[in-house]
C-alpha cells in the first residue's frame, strides 16, 4: 500500500520521529506538570508559569538531545523493550489501509491551521497596518475631564501621566505596549464607566505587564511554541502560560494599590456580558465556533481571576525541589516514549 | 514551621510518585494493547525459520561460513515488517558473552543507525569492494565497544545487507560471500 509505505518512511525518518515525539512528550510533560501542581498544591501563578514553561521547552530540545547522547534510541532494539512505541498505534490500519497516523496528521494539520489563522495572520495584518501608518490610536482631543480622571488614577502609581493614551472608543478597552517607550492605552468608554479606584487597579495591572516585559519569558515561550506550530499541546500550554501571566499581573496590581476589592470589581466589570456575544453570528461556521470558544475562554479566565483576587493569593515558599523532581520525571519517562 | 514545610514537600513527593507511577502503568498498558493486532512489529524470535514463517519473509540470507570461534545458532534474532522490513541476527564468540558478529537485512535505506546495536565509531579505512558482482562498501575501524571491527554493506534488490564483525575484513568477506549463491 503506497500510503502506508509513505507513512512508514516518514515515521522512521528523523523529522518524522521528531514531530511524533515532540507531541507525545508534550502530552506526558503536561500530565506530569498537572500532577506536580496537584501533588504539591501549588497555586502561585509565577510558580505555575515556570512549571508550564517546561511543557513547552523540554519537548523542543529533548528529542535531539536524546538522539545525540544515545543514537540507538528509537531504533529497533530500543523499541523492543521500551515503555511506549507509538508506531504500534500509528500503523494500526483503520480501514482500507488508512493508518491511525492519518488521524494524528489531521490533528496536527488543524493545530497548524489554528496557529496560522489565530496567530500569524493577525500579526501580519498588524504589521502591515503599522507600516501603512494606519494605527493612530490616540484620541488627540481627549476630554479634559477624562485626562484629569486618568491623572488622578495614576497619582500613586509608578507611571508618568503621558505614558497613558486615551482611545476614542465607547467599549471597555485596556492594553499596553512594551519596549523602550511603554504605553498604556485605555478607551474613553472605560475611563467614563470606571471609578477612580477601578481605573487605578486596572492601570496597576498594566504596569505589571510593562514590568514583566523586562523579563520576556513569554516571548521566549512564544518562539518555542511557534517552532512547534503543529503541536496542539504546546498551543494549549501557551494559553495557560498567558492566563497565568494575567494572574501574576493581578498580584502586582494588588501589591501596588493595596486594593484587591477594587481590582476584583474592575476585573468583574471587564467580564463579557452574555449579550456581548451574539450566538447566531456566524453560527455553524468555523469562524463562529472560534468566536464562541474565544468568548467562553475569555469569560472563564476573567471569572477565575476575579475569584482568585477575592479569595486571596496563595504563596508557595518552596518550589525548587518540586521543579527539579518534576523535570527529572519528565526527562526520564519521555526517554522511553518513542 | 520548617518541619511543616518539609512534611508538605515529602507528602507531595509521595503523591507525585503515585501519580507518575499510574502514568507509567498507563503507558505500559497502551504499549501492549495493539500487540495482538500488530504482529509485524519488532520482536525476538527463537529461530530464523520462525521469523520467516511469522512475517512471511522468503529471502533471508544466512551465512554458511563462520570463522572459527563464532557459534551457530544466533544468540539473538530480531525481526519486523513494520514500519520497515528488517532482520537482525547476532552471534556470540564461543568463549565469550560478547557479540562478535551482526548480520542485518533491511529495507530502510538510511545509515542504519536504527538497526545497529554496535556501531563502527571510528572509521580508519573505507574502500569499494566487488562482492560476487555486487557493489559493496568495505569499512575498517574501531567499534563503540572499543574493539577493532570491520563492516561490509551492499544492496540485493530493495534490501540493504550489512555485516559487522569484531575482527579483520578477511573473515568478513568470506562470511559475506557465503551468503550469496
Amino acid at each position: 500500500m503506497k500510503t502506508l509505505w509513505n507513512v512508514n518512511t516518514f515515521i522512521s525518518s528523523y523529522l518524522g520521529m521528531y514531530v511524533v515525539q515532540t507531541v507525545l512528550h508534550s502530552i506526558i510533560a503536561s500530565v506530569l506538570v498537572d500532577c506536580a501542581l496537584i501533588a504539591w498544591d501549588m497555586k502561585t501563578p509565577h510558580v505555575k508559569q515556570r512549571f508550564r514553561f517546561m511543557v513547552i521547552l523540554l519537548p523542543v530540545v529533548s528529542f535531539p538531545l536524546y538522539q545525540l547522547l544515545f543514537p540507538g534510541r528509537g531504533g529497533m532494539y530500543f523499541r523492543l523493550d521500551t515503555l511506549l512505541d507509538s508506531n504500534k498505534w500509528f500503523l494500526l490500519e483503520l480501514w482500507d489501509g488508512i493508518p491511525v497516523f492519518a488521524a494524528f496528521a489531521v490533528i496536527l494539520a488543524l493545530s497548524t491551521a489554528v496557529f496560522v489563522i489565530q496567530e500569524l495572520v493577525p500579526i501580519a495584518f498588524n504589521m502591515i497596518e503599522q507600516i501603512r501608518g494606519a494605527a493612530g490610536p490616540a484620541h488627540e482631543d481627549a476630554d479634559e475631564a477624562l485626562t484629569t480622571k486618568v491623572a488622578k488614577a495614576l497619582e500613586d502609581l509608578p507611571l508618568r501621566e503621558d505614558a497613558v493614551e486615551i482611545l476614542d472608543d465607547d467599549d471597555l478597552e485596556l492594553f499596553s505596549s512594551t519596549g523602550l517607550k511603554p504605553r498604556i492605552y485605555v478607551s474613553s468608554g472605560m475611563v467614563k464607566s470606571f471609578s477612580n479606584d477601578h481605573l487605578q487597579a486596572a492601570f496597576a495591572h498594566e504596569i505589571g505587564h510593562i514590568r514583566r516585559s523586562r523579563k520576556p519569558v513569554l516571548i521566549f515561550a512564544y518562539i518555542l511554541r511557534a517552532m512547534m506550530f503543529y503541536n496542539p499541546v504546546a498551543m494549549i500550554e501557551f494559553r495557560k502560560l498567558v492566563d497565568e501571566e494575567e494572574k501574576v499581573c493581578d498580584d502586582i496590581a494588588v501589591a501596588l494599590t493595596g486594593k484587591p476589592e477594587a481590582l476584583f470589581e474592575a476585573v468583574d466589570m471587564l467580564r463579557p456580558e452574555s449579550g456581548d456575544y451574539v450566538a447566531d453570528e456566524g453560527r455553524g461556521t468555523i469562524r463562529g465556533l472560534a468566536a464562541a470558544i474565544e468568548h467562553h475562554s475569555h469569560n472563564a479566565l476573567m471569572k477565575s481571576r476575579a475569584t482568585r483576587i477575592r479569595v486571596g493569593r496563595a504563596i508557595d515558599f518552596q518550589w525548587g525541589v518540586q521543579y527539579f523532581v518534576t523535570m527529572a520525571f519528565i526527562v526520564g519517562i519521555n526517554y522511553f516514549v518513542v | 514551621m520548617r518541619e511543616g514545610k518539609t512534611g508538605k514537600t515529602v507528602r507531595g513527593l509521595l503523591w507525585f510518585i503515585v501519580m507518575a507511577g499510574a502514568l507509567i502503568a498507563l503507558l505500559a498498558i497502551a504499549n501492549r494493547l495493539p500487540s495482538p493486532a500488530q504482529k509485524d512489529f519488532a520482536r525476538r524470535y527463537d529461530s530464523i525459520e520462525e521469523a520467516k514463517r511469522s512475517l512471511g519473509f522468503e529471502n533471508i540470507l544466512v551465512p554458511t561460513y563462520f570463522p572459527q570461534g563464532i557459534s551457530w545458532p544466533p544468540s539473538l534474532i530480531v525481526a519486523q515488517k513494520k514500519p520497515f522490513s528488517a532482520v537482525v541476527m547476532e552471534f556470540r564468540a564461543e568463549d565469550a558473552e560478547a557479540t562478535a558478529l551482526i548480520v542485518i537485512q533491511s529495507s530502510l535505506r538510511d545509515r542504519g543507525t536504527q538497526l545497529q546495536r554496535i556501531r563502527l565509531s571510528e572509521l580508519k579505512e573505507e574502500i569499494p569492494y566487488m562482492l560476487k558482482g555486487r557493489n559493496a562498501v568495505l569499512q575498517v575501524g574501531i567499534c563503540d565497544v572499543k574493539l577493532p571491527c570491520s563492516r561490509i554493506t551492499w544492496y540485493e534488490g530493495d534490501l540493504r545487507h550489512t555485516i559487522l564483525l569484531m575482527s579483520s575484513p578477511f573473515e568478513l568477506i568470506k562470511i559475506a560471500e557465503s551468503m550469496i549463491r
